[in-house]
């Protein structure tokens, strides 16, 4: 088994990634300005990833940087300038969805890691020996394998493997879809993917139509949510379980990150699969970030009607983020926590962090940053104090209960 | 001469299209190929390649499922199978073919199709310097796109008639969502379904078999005024997408596009076409259509 599996987080911009290494990722992916898909996440300027590397190393984790777009002919121009600066930077791995590119990178940017993208829908070792050829060091397998085949796949793989655990998934194979071409002009290959495949769709049969208006066709895929596959990913000895989500927000970042960390080590400590309480437990905790409706992909089998979303798209938020914690006044006991929903005295809240795991407690008082008793906090980014005979730390994160 | 490939779905269409002018045909089994007009049973593809064969027809082989990790034991026999049959090419998608291909001293005869992923001449290159014939350059380029690859590459092709690939699910998308519905309809060898976004006009062909589902352009496209422009930038192998329509309007296609690169005025057949072929949604598709727009 893998007790030391790589925990792979996505990060949109700095506070995210810092916040996917303090809550426990071995390691952060995120984009670049440039050559990187997910355009409308709030990808990173060369200082930005910098920045990344060195609070990584400092708190030994790993930065990843996508560079997955499939390129066109003018999409190379300065590839090798930037290769070469993410070496130069600290960047362990680029994630490659070109042949050439990988060429490029092993030429000039030789120290990089070179992870082949989920964009080449990679399902079987033969595939990888290809690429092993090309002297990749990592391959992201496609998200249509089951747990029996990425078992038989890393059994025979010269490479080291990744796999999704959680996240949005391409109902199509990845990298081979063109719907939002034609619906958008937007190139999904490109960083441009109008997820055309969600939207609502007749089916005709010989012009009759069949669908129901009702419950309209849709291509729309329940988010994936493989917490009761990752004890048989580590007993496969999958290198490393990825995190899908560069544009979703700092919380959901720290409570996802949090619950698959605290699962892994629990896999690791009791050397076997969990009870299915516990296996309970992890579901409910991850459920309080805003996930869209979760299944386990293609992990137990082909996905069918119950895997599939034909009404309401959007994600659920069963607890508020109320809170981020900026530090903890021992003399007075009050926690200074910077608001950003609102919350009111009385409310249930608990506060959760990289070394707290969740701890219930009633407000029973709030002050401003004038040091006034306030009713109401309703006023995101504001400063307030509020009691807590419990010690907790900066950046632990308080939510509604 | 340029070589234009097509898949017929039996003996009888393969003599209309040798007669229409096409001089490779696109054939698969049962198990490897997907997305084509038809699959054969081995006892009739063993039939059509020696048809073809006959009648001074190229012969490519589909192999262009993605394979998973259990699939991998059935490409050698079938390799060794199409080396004994001496077929001119086999047409593939995912890498482990080039790796099976490697035992049996074969790559030269690989075409590789992975849908989009030929966008650059750089990676069609690395390819080609890996010893196969040739790739297909991916459909949602420009022509001027297409021409820029054409003029830096060898043996590249172009899919240049035809309702064009958009998706390939490895999900029952159909079966999935008539389950949801409690609707029971026959998805088998079903070329007749179409799909309408909602707020949309045009129809989009959807096809599923045991290897997924697989939609369409709403368009059926065309390049007669292109297909000099193309042949004189390098290309020389042009497909033509057989699947959602008529026989006889793909071997007229044919014909044009024989008669346009003896010659003959592409603008005045291309006309025609349209007059005769009104019934079909016909278009250029992203010739001349950019698709990068980005939301901001």
């Amino acid at each position: 088994m893998n007790k030391n599996i790589e925990l792979l987080a996505p990060a949109g911009d700095l506070e995210r990634a810092k916040t996917a290494i303090r809550f426990g990722a071995n390691a952060v992916y995120l984009g670049g300005k440039r050559f990187s898909l997910r355009s409308r996440a709030s990808n990173f300027d060369i200082d930005d990833i910098k920045e990344a590397c060195d609070f990584a190393r400092e708190h030994g984790a790993n930065i990843h940087v996508t560079v997955n777009i499939i390129p066109h002919e003018e999409d190379l121009e300065g590839i090798e300038d930037y290769l070469v600066t993410l070496q130069s930077i600290g960047v362990k791995a680029i994630i490659v969805a070109s042949l050439s590119i990988i060429e490029i990178a092993r030429r000039v940017a030789p120290k990089l890691e070179v992870h082949l993208s989920t964009q080449m829908s990679t399902t079987n070792s033969d595939a990888i020996s290809f690429y092993k050829m090309l002297d990749c060091d990592r391959v992201v397998l496609a998200r249509e394998c089951n747990i029996d085949q990425i078992r038989q796949i890393c059994q025979h793989s010269e490479v080291p493997i990744e796999a999704f655990i959680h996240g949005g998934m391409c109902v199509n194979y990845s990298g081979r879809c063109t719907l939002s071409n034609q619906m958008t002009y937007r190139d999904a290959n490109r960083g441009g993917c109008a997820q055309s495949c969600r939207w609502k769709y007749d089916l005709f049969e010989d012009g009759n139509k069949i669908s129901d208006d009702e419950c309209m066709f849709s291509m729309s895929s329940k988010d994936l949510m493989a917490i009761d596959y990752v004890y048989d990913m580590m007993d496969a000895n999958v290198t490393s379980l990825k995190i899908e989500g560069r544009m979703k927000t700092n919380y959901y970042i720290a409570t996802v990150v949090k619950t698959y960390r605290s699962l892994i080590d629990e896999i690791a400590s009791n050397n076997g699969q969990l009870s299915s309480d516990r296996l309970a437990y992890y579901r409910k905790q991850i459920a309080k970030a805003e996930n869209r409706p979760c299944a386990s992909g293609f992990y137990g089998g082909m996905p069918n009607k119950d895997t599939h979303l034909y009404g309401v798209n959007g994600a659920g938020v069963t607890h508020d983020f109320v809170g981020l914690v900026l530090d903890y006044d021992e003399v007075n006991h009050e926690a200074v926590v910077q608001s950003r929903n609102v919350f009111r005295v009385n409310d249930e809240l608990e506060v959760f962090g990289p070394h707290l795991d969740d701890k219930s407690f009633v407000v029973k008082s709030i002050k401003n940053s004038d040091n006034e008793f306030i009713e109401v906090s309703n006023r995101p980014m504001d400063v307030v104090r509020i009691p807590l005979d419990f010690k907790v730390e900066a950046f632990d994160m308080i939510r509604r209960r | 001469m340029i070589n234009i490939l097509c898949s017929p779905i039996d003996e009888l269409e393969m003599l209309k299209l040798k007669e229409a002018g096409c001089n490779m045909v696109l054939l698969s089994d049962e198990f490897h190929g997907t997305r084509m007009p038809a699959f054969f049973s081995m006892n009739k593809l063993d039939m059509m390649i020696d048809n073809a064969k006959k009648w001074d027809l190229k012969v490519v082989i589909a192999m262009n499922r993605i394979y998973m990790e259990e699939d991998l034991n059935s490409i050698d026999p079938y390799l060794e199978y199409l080396v004994k049959k001496d077929v001119d090419y086999i047409y593939y998608n995912d890498p482990c073919i080039y790796i099976h291909a490697l035992k049996y001293d074969i790559t030269d005869r690989l075409i590789y199709n992975p849908d989009t992923l030929c966008s650059n001449s750089f990676d069609i290159n690395f390819m080609l310097h890996k010893g196969i014939y040739g790739c297909v350059i991916a459909k949602e380029l420009t022509l001027q796109q297409m021409c820029e690859i054409a003029g830096k590459t060898n043996n590249s092709m172009v899919i240049i008639h035809g309702y064009l690939n958009m998706s390939y699910s490895k999900r029952l998308l159909l079966d999935s969502y008539l389950d949801m519905i409690n609707k029971d309809i026959d998805l088998k060898h079903n070329y007749h379904l179409k799909l309408k976004e909602a707020t949309r006009n045009d129809y989009m062909p959807v096809y599923e078999d045991d290897k997924g589902t697989c939609i369409y352009t709403p368009y059926v496209q065309e390049s007669f005024e292109e297909l000099n422009i193309l042949i004189d930038s390098g290309v020389n192998n042009f497909i033509i997408e057989r699947s959602f329509v008529d026989i006889e309007m793909i071997c007229d296609a044919i014909r044009a596009y024989r008669d346009i690169e003896s010659g003959k005025d592409a603008k005045l057949i291309k006309e025609a076409f349209y007059q005769k072929y009104d019934n079909y949604p016909l278009s250029s598709g992203y010739m001349y259509q950019k698709t990068t727009l980005v939301k901001v």
